[in-house]
């Protein structure tokens, strides 16, 4: 049992090398270790080739530092294998580090990373997604950067089918993930000015909870996640440890039983109030240039922490474990070794500098102790009231499996093209498809969160005139005071076109996200990918896997965007199922002036509507056909070179001030679209689609296929535009008038309805949810 | 009438990051004695049925709607019956 603790334990060591199979995987599954029978051998293997028996720290130690989470064993192979070398001249750390570093310009950086936090959230939903939240935003800071937004992306059940056994009530669930980023992120200080929401059955019992981060860091002031050298000092900075967390990283790494009390082990609560000076105590030593290398304790605690900084360095490890800080008494050696305590940073720094660093940290009010330095000799010494609990090399400990599971790539060459059939009203149909979550508005979740603090969200999520708000594209960012360069933030994934195709939807994916930029005045710069999958062990999610991997390698080749970071989240799977493959994408974009930066909502009337971009009208992948049932279509290729061409017209449009508004064609097709950018002021619009394709009027107003962004020109610039488009495909569909919605096609008016009778829909569409 | 209060807490090992930066508080504010702070959520309900299907109506509003059994943990007391 985990809180019985006999101390003469903590020194003996274990009889392995006799253990039989069976034996192996009872101890392996008695001790929480999560290894499989072959990891099992291999250890086994290891000592009895030592000559001894592993002590139990070194037991716990290996099952954390080979879980799946730290070692990515099943993902390694492909994410080598497809996003390897995707960097650009301006990538100054790619894949490398806690989180990836991209250059503005002069000495200035960015520094982003997301990651998934779902297991935790979905058995304690507040706390899992706040220390989500948390977790993030030690990530950019441990590279030195300033942290200036925070970015969340949902995935949850909608509560319309009934709730599994075991599993948390959706409405509970929704309501307290949205709470644990609220309270985290407005208590720390740092605005949450992005993400995306989803709500579907697929993830009832299986929520998805996906936290990024950007943050600003100077040239001078970037760490590394390492030590400098040899006999560095090594201090453990932040919130105490306890036994909250632990086997947080080797429960992520297997498939979520239905009984709550059987993870309750894992679980953390965040604290905001302990990490706000923490932020500004880490930053200020830094800045003093009296940090040599810092990384935060994430899923692994100390031990990954320690283990990779003192190996990344060059050196090994020599660590007193009674020196750390406890929340409680009696913790075994092993407990505080791989505890995920929340709001800990582990420091290295020269001894001279230690006492100043004290200072600072008394100053901040920050619990801190020295608990070890960096030695010559690649191995790890871990000591408990001096005498030592494990001595391992370094290089064994993370020399963990890499796998190459199977899969099979057997694509369907038949083109499926399916065809919900008309409805009798397209008004009514149009009213109910609004309504539906995923259409509908998401400001009851967007209200809740501070997305101004630190006063540098230049767009915000939620844009237009007072009480006609609309949503935004994505977030823009100012970057310092002097100049006017922001970062565009948007983040999300297509889960109607990922349950077609893994590959093709994780392009249409990526490619929204491109286009949501692009409608922000923004030129995509670099792409964090948060990607979650079902369990590897089964071939098709696997093949998922694959297929998605591959797909953002070929598209960031295409389109010359670096991949910096990233994080895998497997066995996303309840009872047998697994959740849609949901590669989530973080996209960041930079605009040189954010004076120029373009919003959604409709600026005027009498002025021209034009469309840019080409479409199939293929139903495919849409919410709509998702929505009416109809499954198991083709998607089209993206045209990517399309893609690149509309980034460079309507950026040049853009350059030279002819767009009042833009905003491009995602979630619902051309009429959602077009009636976000109509929410945000009021004004209404009337459109003719007759010569706009020759597809049926439902494929025109609601298909997704193709990329393409909605443009709101004034009558005088239209032909300036049409200029710049020149062979690309452009169609002017209407023009900005009045206060209705007003679509016609073949002479007939199909849409004709209230802008404010729609959108008191759409406002209100998530009530009964959040 | 029956009037039930019921006691919500963090089960043992959950950091409660308020009851955490009270006490340190606490603390720099001259009250350096205290070895340790907890905080609780009391409910009552008056019910207008017997004791025993109270305490069962009570039971089942703490469990589904009250706590997380991952981190609380609930005590019910009858507090009044007349």
């Amino acid at each position: 049992m985990m809180n019985k603790v006999h101390k003469e334990s903590f020194y003996g060591t274990l009889k392995i090398s006799d253990l039989d199979q069976i034996s192996l995987l009872k101890l392996s599954e008695g001790m929480g270790l999560s290894l499989n029978i072959e990891e099992m051998i291999r250890l086994r293997h290891y000592f009895s080739k030592m000559g001894r028996e592993p002590t139990e720290t070194e037991l716990q130690a290996m099952g954390q530092a080979w879980s799946e989470h730290c070692c990515y064993k099943s993902s390694k192979v492909y994410l080598k294998k497809y996003l390897g070398g995707l960097k650009t001249d301006y990538t100054v750390l790619a894949m490398e580090d806690d989180a990836g570093i991209v250059k503005i310009e002069g000495e200035t950086n960015y520094a982003l990373k997301m990651e998934s936090h779902n297991h935790p959230s979905a058995i304690e939903p507040y706390g899992g997604a706040a220390t989500g939240v948390g977790g993030i935003l030690r990530d950019i800071l441990c590279m030195g950067a300033q942290p200036i937004a925070v970015i969340d992306s949902l995935y949850l059940g909608d509560g319309k089918s009934e709730k599994k056994h075991g599993m948390l009530n959706t409405k509970f669930l929704v309501n307290r993930v949205v709470g644990g980023i609220r309270d985290y992120g407005n208590r720390v200080g740092i605005p949450t000015v992005a993400g995306h929401l989803y709500f579907g059955n697929e993830f009832e019992g299986v929520p998805l909870v996906n936290a990024g981060c950007v943050g600003i860091v100077k040239d001078k002031d970037i760490r590394r996640s390492r030590v400098g050298g040899n006999d560095e000092i090594l201090i453990l900075a932040g919130g105490k440890t306890g036994r909250d967390g632990i086997h947080g990283v080797n429960f992520a790494s297997r498939t979520l039983v239905s009984d709550v009390a059987e993870n309750r082990k894992a679980v953390q609560l965040g604290n905001p109030i302990i990490k706000e000076p923490l932020i500004h105590a880490i930053l200020e030593a830094n800045s003093a240039g009296l940090i040599s290398g810092m990384k935060d304790l994430g899923g692994g605690g100390l031990s990954s922490a320690a283990g990779e900084m003192c190996l990344a360095g060059g050196s090994g490890g020599e660590i007193h474990l009674d020196k750390v800080f406890l929340k409680e008494s009696n913790m075994a050696p092993w407990e505080i070794w791989i505890s995920e305590s929340q709001e800990r940073m582990l420091l290295s720094a020269h001894e001279k500098d230690v006492e100043k660093i004290s200072e600072i940290m008394e100053r901040w009010d920050i619990d801190h102790s020295v608990i070890g330095k960096s030695v010559s000799g690649k191995r790890m010494k871990l000591y408990f009231e001096d005498k030592i609990v494990m001595d391992l090399p370094l290089e064994f400990l993370t020399s963990g499996p890499v796998y190459a599971k199977p899969y099979f790539i057997g694509k369907d060459e038949i083109k499926h093209w399916i065809q919900p059939p008309d409805p009798d009203n397209f008004n009514s149909d149009l009213e109910q498809f609004l309504s539906d979550y995923n259409n509908s508005s998401k400001f009851n979740v967007i209200r809740q969160y501070d997305f101004t603090v630190r006063g540098d969200t230049v767009i915000k999520p939620i844009v237009g005139i007072p009480n006609r708000e609309t949503h935004s594209d994505g977030a823009v960012m100012r970057v310092s005071d002097d100049g006017y360069y922001g970062i565009g933030i948007t983040s999300g994934c297509n889960i109607s076109a990922m349950k077609e195709d893994p590959y093709l939807g994780t392009i249409f994916s990526l490619s929204r996200s491109y286009t949501n930029l692009i409608s922000l005045g923004c030129n995509p710069h670099s792409v964090v990918d948060a990607l979650n999958f079902g369990n590897p062990d089964k071939m098709n999610i696997m093949s998922q896997f694959v297929e998605s991997v591959k797909a953002i390698g070929d598209f960031c080749r295409k389109t010359i965007l670096p991949v910096v970071a990233g994080n895998v989240s497997f066995y996303n799977e309840l009872e047998g199922n697994d959740i849609p493959p949901t590669p989530n994408i973080l996209l960041t974009g930079i605009i040189s002036d954010y004076r120029r930066v373009l919003t959604p909502e409709f600026k005027g009337e009498n002025n021209a509507i034009l469309v840019a971009g080409s479409s199939s009208g293929n139903l495919a992948g849409s919410f709509y056909a998702s929505k009416r049932g109809y499954a198991g279509g083709s998607l089209d290729k993206i045209d990517l070179e399309e893609l690149l061409q509309l980034k460079e017209r309507v950026l040049n449009c853009n350059e030279h001030s002819l767009l009042e508004s833009a905003h491009d064609i995602s979630t619902g097709g051309l009429s959602v679209a077009i009636l976000e950018m109509s929410f945000g002021s009021g004004i209404g619009f009337r459109l003719d689609l007759s010569g706009y394709s020759d597809e049926r009027f439902s494929n025109k107003i609601y298909s997704e296929s193709g990329n393409r962004i909605i443009m709101e020109v004034r009558e005088e610039n239209v032909e300036k535009v049409l200029k710049i488009f020149g062979e690309m495909e452009i169609s002017r569909i209407g023009a900005t008038v009045g206060k209705k919605a007003e679509i016609w096609n073949d002479a007939q008016k199909l849409i004709d309805l209230e802008i404010s009778h729609l959108r008191n829909i759409w406002e209100h569409g998530l009530d009964g949810l959040i | 009438m029956v009037r039930i209060r019921i006691e919500i807490s963090y089960l043992e090992g959950v950091e409660d990051p308020e009851a955490s930066t009270l006490h340190h508080n606490l603390g720099v504010l001259g009250y350096d004695t205290i070895e340790g702070t907890r905080i609780m959520k009391i409910y009552e309900f008056m019910f207008s049925e017997d004791a025993h299907t109270a305490m069962g109506m009570a039971k089942s509003i703490a469990e589904n709607l009250l706590i997380n059994p991952v981190i609380n943990k609930y005590e019910i007391t009858i507090i009044g019956d007349e």
